[in-house]
């Protein structure tokens, strides 16, 4: 059973192909692709999300890796929301068109359901289980029940994490993306050093708020003046602190509320700090429970999630017409 | 009780103030209107367009950040409103990937940094930029253009 996945619904452009057997036989982003086309000798600048021009060369390096023609695959799975519609239509109807010219089922996914069931194409993980998905654009807790349940827990009412680290490299001067910047910067600081707000903490619910938390950093930069060079990883350790203090504390509370599920899940781009991953781990194990993150690759945006969550339909017998409109807003409680 | 005056920086004194002048301006708009916002990071934009599209949309509603998706989608009863943010725009051409000109259509535009939409972001606006005088003085100047200079507001 071979099912290729397409993505396009933010940033990416990527496709992958997976089997039943969790095997990722190609899995190409395009930032990946070296020998982009070149015009009249120059290589002519491609928007970040111009994925109508990026989609073909894509899927010609995915099936190609694979070592596949289109009438080998079994089914076509695409993002068709939520996200940027421009994108979502390029990757919905690129699936389609395949599915429909080589008479193939089609799976319509969902980006946020293709993100929570990542870990189970890299690790062996079982319904029901946490999860916490952490990434730019998203900061949310689900409880995963079965394929296709997902309750909501809580998540921000403001920014999303990764959004919040990356402001805060700005803030300090480091470079894009924020995530890494900030956790290289504070590995000499001192995370005691500064004293910075934990939002809603107080409140007993599973919500998330990294707006003030933003604030307070950018009021110490403004405070520091030219003291700002020198403080900067104490700074940048003491706002990981707090990060990851809110990130304990909502995950402590869901793991007393629901006692019966053995396994965390971390996905998102931001499962990539090890000093929050160590941090969570460390509360996880002490509560007797498993702590599992997908691989960095398939932690950011990527068709090899796609391919899978459309794959783990399909065995079950789902699949979606052709006439399926892309959602530039579909929550994950509602698939 | 803060009074919406057009070119003159107003002290926005509180949360609950920026929420009020929110409330106020909110129950101005209409469909096709476009309120721009600028302002450095953390001056107040996504908290003023949070009071805003929670005022239009009448009930209890979550408005995240549209700063890496860069534009989230709310209804109200009668339009949509489009909250856009526009940092991470690359070139002023990816803004048609957002579903830029089907807002344009229909619905209540908010835009932060339309600066990164050069010219493609009409005429017809009301711009509002905040700024932080000094520490933790917030203050934002509401600009009109275009048909925004002669309207007529309902109190």
């Amino acid at each position: 059973m071979r099912v290729l996945g397409i993505e396009t619904s933010c940033d990416e452009t990527a496709a992958a192909v997976v089997t039943e057997k969790k095997e990722v036989l190609s899995h190409v982003v395009f930032s990946q692709i070296e020998s982009h086309k070149i015009f009249g000798g120059v290589v002519p600048e491609i928007g970040a999300r111009a994925h109508l021009e990026k989609i073909q060369d894509v899927i010609e390096q995915t099936m190609k890796e694979a070592n596949l023609e289109f009438q080998d695959l079994d089914a076509i799975a695409a993002t068709c929301g939520p996200g940027l519609i421009g994108g979502v239509l390029v990757g919905a109807v690129t699936g389609k068109s395949i599915a429909a010219y080589h008479q193939k089922p089609f799976i319509a996914v969902n980006h946020l359901e293709a993100h929570a069931l990542s870990v189970r194409l890299t690790e062996d993980v079982g319904f029901p289980y946490l999860l916490l998905l952490v990434s730019g654009g998203h900061c949310q807790m689900f409880h995963v029940k079965h394929l296709g349940v997902y309750e909501i827990l809580g998540g921000t009412l403001d920014d999303a994490v990764g959004e919040t680290f990356d402001k805060v490299a700005r803030l300090l001067g480091l470079p894009y993306p924020g995530g890494p910047a900030v956790e290289h910067c504070a590995l000499t600081g001192d995370e005691t050093r500064f004293s910075f707000p934990r939002p809603l903490l107080a409140q007993k619910n599973y919500d998330f708020s990294f707006s003030g938390l933003k604030t307070a950093v950018l009021r110490e930069v403004e405070k520091q003046g030219p003291s700002l060079e020198e403080n900067k990883p104490h700074i940048a350790a003491s706002f990981q602190k707090a990060v990851a203090d809110i990130f304990l504390n909502r995950l402590d509370r869901a793991m007393t509320t629901l006692p019966h599920l053995k396994t965390v899940v971390i996905a998102g781009g931001v499962a990539a700090n090890q000093y929050l991953q160590g941090h969570l781990q460390a509360l996880v194990a002490s509560k007797d429970k498993r702590l599992v993150a997908p691989p960095l690759k398939y932690c950011t945006d990527n068709g090899a999630m796609v391919a899978w969550a459309g794959l783990e339909h399909w065995r079950l017998g789902h699949q979606d017409p052709l006439t399926f409109a892309p959602r530039p807003r579909w929550p994950l409680g509602s698939v | 009780m803060p009074k919406i005056f057009f070119d003159q920086p107003l002290f926005l004194s509180s949360v609950d103030h920026t929420k009020t002048l929110a409330q106020r301006l909110g129950r101005q708009l209409k469909n096709g209107d476009i309120v721009t916002l600028e302002g450095p990071l953390g001056s107040g934009k996504t908290t003023f367009a949070r009071f805003l599209i929670q005022s239009l949309v009448q009930k209890p509603i979550d408005v995240t950040s549209p700063t890496f998706n860069l534009v989230q989608i709310y209804d109200t009863p009668t339009y949509p409103i489009w909250h856009f943010d526009l940092y991470r725009l690359k070139n002023e051409e990816e803004l048609f990937e957002t579903g830029f000109e089907e807002a344009l259509s229909h619905g209540v535009l908010l835009i932060e940094w339309p600066c990164r939409a050069g010219s493609f972001v009409p005429e017809n606006r009301l711009n509002l930029k905040f700024s932080i005088e000094q520490e933790h003085e917030h203050h934002v100047k509401l600009t009109p253009s275009g048909t925004w200079k002669t309207r007529v507001f309902n109190e």
